[in-house]
């Protein structure tokens, strides 16, 4: 396997000299555990994804205290998985009067998706089949990365991703007017980031249309305050020259594990691995996630699945 | 029973900024007022002031640098009755809300009402101008118990 720097002699990467403050990041080495990982069966309702988040910190705050140094690094998780059609906005958007609806909320009464105020940074945006979405749940105290590297280095490691990987191209992350995603032009984006901070251990993350299937969601909201840009995915931008094909949803989540052990400096394996050998954090962090998968699978029945498009039929 | 506490070396910023208070009737020996400063772990500052018992909390330089420019600033309620280490609003900047959570206990007497439109002013002056809230405190005891300037540092290296 090729070394990371070795890699970046060959393509220097223009998205890593991103600096919006004065001093810039750089990778500590690490002697930290390995990252473990879990690839979701079927997308998740958003409440489900939202409580296995909040369970998953409640258990690292705890392991923490009872054990700063012996916990450090265990429970840090990536997790990967597609939502069931839903619109999200962030804590900018906390709406002072219950008895108002977020102007954004409006516009998709009735469409067929749920629309939450989460307590991520950033705005509006859909998540759905066909896009993935990554929840690293990384303590970045004990990785000595601070937040706004860490926003760099996942915005580098989804550009790099499409461009090196997937050839697309004219990539730009980020947005030469300074926002924060991965854009094909100054108006397509097809990569955003949203992240929410609990004494330093973060949730939420990115999502990365893959299929069309999530723009027609799109094309019913202002997402991320950005008007003049329109959501786009990698299967729209892939050449047709390019020889991997379209890759799904899967492919990619695959192809991503790997580039966030580079990322970090840090191996990486399933979540399931060597349980037996691992403390009483990282098995919860284990059953949570086996408990999600079943409340995902309970609920999704229940409603019956979940719709391809977007009703437009009951809009008010 | 007043006791004394020298504003910490560290804080020259709070030094210059502070002059020591005109004596009142009410003290009746020495009584110069000191406000000193102190931190968490989790990169706040309150700087106490033991005659009106009102902490003043922000966050540090160093919790500024980590984060990058900084869009928005959600505060706690005033009035709101905080416990120590509860969640009391978050910074963001570039994508990242970082919760912010009360260093000590009480009720929150006043918010800084100018990081609504310039929540620039948490990277330009976190240490002063772009102080968070202002609490009274329930339990100075608290106040006691948060690290010093010397031990913040230690913290901020060790990290």
């Amino acid at each position: 396997m090729v070394s990371k720097s070795f890699t970046r002699l060959l393509n220097p990467s223009t998205f890593r000299q991103v600096s919006l403050s004065s001093s810039s990041c750089a990778t500590p080495s690490s002697s930290l555990p390995p990252l473990r990982y879990h690839i979701f069966r079927e997308p998740l309702p958003y409440p489900v994804g939202l409580k296995l988040q909040n369970d998953i910190i409640d258990v690292r705050l705890k392991a923490k205290k009872d054990d700063p140094a012996g916990s450090r690094g265990k429970g840090d998780v990536v997790l990967m998985l597609e939502h069931t059609p839903t619109y999200t906005t962030g804590r900018r958007d906390n709406s002072p009067n219950p008895n108002e609806l977020h102007p954004e909320e409006k516009k998709v009464q009735n469409v067929g998706a749920n629309f939450y105020i989460t307590k991520r940074g950033g705005q509006v945006t859909y998540h759905g089949p066909g896009q993935l979405v990554g929840y690293p749940i990384l303590d970045l105290n004990v990785m000595e990365t601070p937040t706004r590297c860490y926003v760099e280095y996942l915005q580098a490691m989804l550009a790099e991703y499409a461009r090196d990987d997937l050839g697309v191209q004219g990539v730009l992350a980020p947005h030469p007017e300074g926002h924060v995603g991965v854009f094909s032009s100054p108006t397509e984006k097809f990569a955003s980031i949203g992240i929410h901070l609990s004494h330093r251990i973060t949730s939420h993350g990115f999502a990365m249309n893959i299929t069309p299937q999530p723009i027609k969601w799109f094309d019913l909201v202002m997402a991320c305050g950005l008007a003049d840009v329109k959501a786009t995915s990698l299967h729209q931008l892939i050449p047709p020259s390019s020889k991997g094909g379209l890759p799904s949803v899967r492919d990619v989540a695959e192809s991503l594990i790997p580039k966030f052990g580079d990322l970090f400096s840090r191996g990486i394996i399933p979540l399931s691995q060597d349980l037996q050998e691992e403390g009483a954090e990282v098995n919860q962090i284990y059953e949570l996630v086996q408990k999600a998968e079943d409340d995902a699978t309970i609920v999704n029945g229940k409603q019956g699945g979940w719709p391809d498009e977007p009703d437009l039929s009951k809009r008010e | 029973m007043i006791s004394l506490r020298l504003a910490r070396p560290a804080s020259s910023i709070l030094r210059t900024a502070l002059a020591p208070q005109a004596r009142t009737k009410a003290m009746s020996f020495s009584g110069v007022r000191f406000i000193s400063t102190r931190y968490t772990t989790d990169h706040e500052w309150v700087s106490f002031d033991s005659n009106s018992n009102i902490g003043t909390v922000g966050i540090t330089d160093y919790a500024q640098k980590a984060l990058g420019d900084v869009v928005f600033v959600e505060l706690p309620g005033q009035g709101a009755e905080v416990a120590q280490g509860d969640s009391i609003g978050a910074v963001e900047s570039v994508k990242a809300a970082s919760d912010i959570y009360a260093p000590v206990s009480g009720v929150i007497e006043e918010i800084n009402e100018t990081l609504a439109d310039q929540p620039g002013l948490l990277n330009k002056a976190s240490e002063g101008n772009g102080w968070l809230a202002k609490i009274k405190l329930s339990d100075p005891s608290e106040f006691e118990a948060l690290l010093n300037a010397e031990a913040y540092k230690a913290h901020c290296e060790g990290q």
